[in-house]
């Protein structure tokens, strides 16, 4: 067995593969996030075992989620299973076990979806979103995290998240505040937010939006910021409660868990609890960057 | 005591208003949305077929 490691937020999946099957990295977003992390203060390890083979029975098990599109989830006591069957495929292309705790993660290929050169069996990121997504949500749920729908950026070595669903300017922004001096986007569309020992760090994904940013570093998280149109810049201080019912529409919490889906919230609680945040209306100029840095930092 | 609480004005009732928020449509639940750059194969197919991705974008 070989193995090759995808690293996310200080999460390393160590993905065990037989001899046979090669891995590749066709998706250049991803390319910074393979290899071992770099926070070894906050790193967690998660082996996943890669297999190629006929798709297990679901048959009997309690199904709690279907997006009626690409994936379902199923749940048996403490092990979750990930059925990837997009509508025009006769079979499931792949299947995911974990149990909660992530002791034990499998994941199986259906050979029939998998191209071969030779001997050898070739397969793309089998982590590519949006089973990383999908296997996060629940690693941060154990690990005082969660994952948001923003745009993150590094002032100073201070984090600042841009909080918003499609079209709110996340990528607008970006593009905007990389035109100025001293910022660096580590994303322009979901960040991993963490408690690690008390501090709250922001952490790149590596899933871009429309402006491509995925920069694999973590920054400290100095404010939250929601996002609005405006006519011109402007900030306004938001309560924790506010901060709240705006962080629930932009993250990615498992409402359809019902043992989980509370661990989210209170993730999210905390981290409105500790961090300022702000509702900006800004005008996509760049007259945005010398504001936020004025404003913020 | 009783005298004390006899000044306390009551307050007006108001019944509980539900509200109902969409919260299983978004990409950040579903995982839907090519992150995928331009080009690029899953699985010996292309991506957003194989993963059945049905938006652009974010």
């Amino acid at each position: 067995m070989k193995s090759k490691i995808l690293s996310v937020a200080g999460i390393n999946f160590t993905i065990h593969r037989p001899d046979n099957v090669v891995i590749e990295e066709e998706d250049i977003h991803y390319r910074p996030f393979w290899g071992q992390g770099i926070y070894t203060s906050a790193s967690i390890d998660i082996t996943v075992q890669l297999l190629l083979d006929k798709m297990p029975d679901l048959t009997g098990m309690k199904k709690i989620f279907d997006t009626q599109q690409a994936w379902s989830m199923y749940r048996q006591g403490e092990i979750c299973w990930l059925v990837f069957k997009p509508p025009q495929h006769e079979e499931p292309i792949r299947i995911v076990r974990f149990p909660l705790d992530f002791s034990e993660v499998v994941l199986i290929l259906n050979p029939k979806y998998v191209s071969h050169q030779n001997d050898k069996r070739i397969v793309a990121n089998p982590l590519h979103y949006p089973l990383d997504q999908l296997l996060l949500i629940y690693l941060m749920a154990l690990h005082k995290g969660i994952l948001i729908h923003g745009a993150g950026a590094s002032f100073k070595k201070q984090g600042l998240v841009f909080a918003g669903k499609s079209a709110a300017g996340k990528s607008t922004l970006a593009k905007q505040l990389v035109k100025g001096n001293g910022w660096q986007i580590l994303s322009d569309d979901r960040m991993i937010l963490r408690d690690i020992n008390g501090k709250h760090v922001a952490f790149g994904t590596p899933w871009p939006g429309e402006a491509g940013h995925a920069l694999n570093q973590q920054v400290p998280l100095r404010n939250l910021v929601f996002l609005h149109h405006g006519d011109e810049n402007r900030l306004q201080k938001i309560s924790s409660r506010t901060a709240l019912e705006r962080l629930t529409h932009v993250t990615s919490i498992p409402w359809y868990d019902r043992e989980v889906m509370p661990v989210v919230l209170e993730h999210c609680q905390k981290l409105v609890d500790a961090v300022p945040a702000f509702d900006l209306y800004f005008t996509p100029d760049e007259g945005i960057g010398p504001f936020l840095s004025e404003q913020l930092i | 005591m009783h005298k004390q609480n006899k000044k306390l004005k009551k307050k007006t009732y108001e019944a509980p208003k539900l509200r109902v928020i969409e919260v299983l449509e978004g990409p950040e639940v579903l995982g839907t949305g090519c992150k995928l750059a331009a080009g690029g194969t899953d699985f010996g197919a292309t991506p957003c077929i194989a993963n059945g991705c049905a938006l652009a974008g974010s």
